[in-house]
């Protein structure tokens, strides 16, 4: 992630950076994580921004040390941060977290069913809060945010073997959960 | 203590070579993990092309890109003006410490500091005039300062128009603008003029 040879800012050292596109291109993804990562769609707002902001100072700095295309890795983890400082903060408020319920997915859903089937796209957003938050992570990272293993590694702060068999077993107990509704051909 | 052992030697058998009960056991489970996997590709496959993440809200995507640029602009113009400052701020510095190290030699050396005392021989009751602002435009810039000339070296004077000051002609022919504060006769304390 951070750990790359040339650095990003390199090129951005003159350049403006079209921050705007790149919002439109991975802003979606993002907020998918920051909403697995945290209580509420309100806090999933603040995650994300906090974390592009991270990402710009970084990369504006010129401290950003990497490729362009390890933005999105870089700011998955910090939105996972983020959300973890939140959640702790939250701990210690336990009055606010007693009055806090969680949102229901029917009024905020996180995906999108490209064949407009509401019925399976309601019952894929089911199964998926019904899974540990560990694997839910794993499935986000690897099927919508696209990442690699060691990627996913970088990510979540674990060993890479253990990312792996955390996807598999995910997998399956998801599989597993689906088969009563399976999915669209 | 255990006999020294050596460590157990593997030996690559054909595949063809194994035992029947063996390799059947060995291809049916090669089979599971395959189907296993393409299982898991497949669902994999399924899943990220039938759902995709919401999309965000405008109000939402406006907030992030205001503020994105808004952070970007703020540390470009940070950037870019602490360069301007570290670039500039060093050569004006050493142009600043020049300049005043050269004033102060200037003025050390310059007459115009040492206050103009009539000669011992020179006769007394002199004229105390001052030229601070008014002759600033005038043809010498030392009559800035405070003189005190003798009455007796001043061979011609004459108004100027606004009658606040007068041209002194001294006897080595030297010209001043002066303000006049006042004349002090040093006999009667009475003005002059």
């Amino acid at each position: 992630m951070q750990d790359g040879i040339t650095s990003a800012a390199e090129g951005a050292e003159n350049l403006p950076i079209d921050w705007d596109s790149w919002l439109d291109t991975n802003g979606a993804r993002l907020f998918l994580y920051a909403r697995q990562q945290t209580h509420s769609r309100a806090d999933a707002e603040d995650v994300l921004q906090d974390a592009l902001l991270q990402l710009v100072r970084t990369v504006e700095s010129g401290d950003f040390r990497g490729e362009r295309s390890q933005w999105l890795a870089y700011t998955l983890s910090a939105i996972r941060h983020l959300a973890a400082d939140d959640a702790r903060r939250r701990l210690t408020r336990r009055n606010y977290e007693l009055n806090v319920l969680p949102e229901p997915a029917e009024d905020n859903p996180w995906l999108r069913c490209e064949l407009d089937d509401e019925l399976h796209r309601r019952h894929v957003e089911c199964v998926l809060q019904t899974l540990p938050a560990e694997y839910v992570e794993v499935l986000i990272l690897r099927i919508w945010e696209g990442l690699s293993f060691r990627e996913m590694a970088q990510v979540t702060g674990e060993n890479q073997n253990t990312v792996n068999t955390r996807y598999r077993r995910a997998l399956d107990l998801f599989r597993e959960k689906l088969n009563s509704n399976p999915l669209p051909e | 203590m255990p006999p020294h052992t050596a460590p157990p030697q593997f030996t690559r058998t054909p595949a063809a070579e194994l035992p029947p009960a063996l390799r059947s056991r060995l291809l049916c489970a090669m089979r599971e993990v395959q189907q296993a996997a393409r299982t898991e590709v497949q669902l994999q496959q399924q899943l990220s092309s039938a759902f995709h993440p919401a999309p965000l809200e405008s109000r939402l995507l406006v907030r992030l890109k205001t503020r994105v640029r808004h952070e970007s602009r703020r540390l470009r113009s940070n950037r870019s003006s602490g360069t301007v400052w570290r670039r500039r701020l060093v050569p004006a510095g050493v142009a600043i410490a020049a300049l005043m190290v050269l004033i102060g030699v200037l003025c050390l050396q310059s007459p115009a500091t040492v206050q103009q005392v009539p000669s011992p021989e020179a006769p007394p009751s002199p004229v105390v005039l001052a030229a601070p602002q008014l002759n600033s435009t005038g043809p010498h810039p030392q009559t800035q300062l405070h003189y005190i000339l003798p009455l007796s070296t001043v061979r011609a004077c004459s108004f100027v128009e606004d009658d606040s000051g007068f041209f002194f002609e001294s006897e080595d022919g030297e010209e001043l603008f002066l303000r006049v504060l006042r004349f002090i006769d040093s006999d009667t304390e009475e003005d002059p003029i």
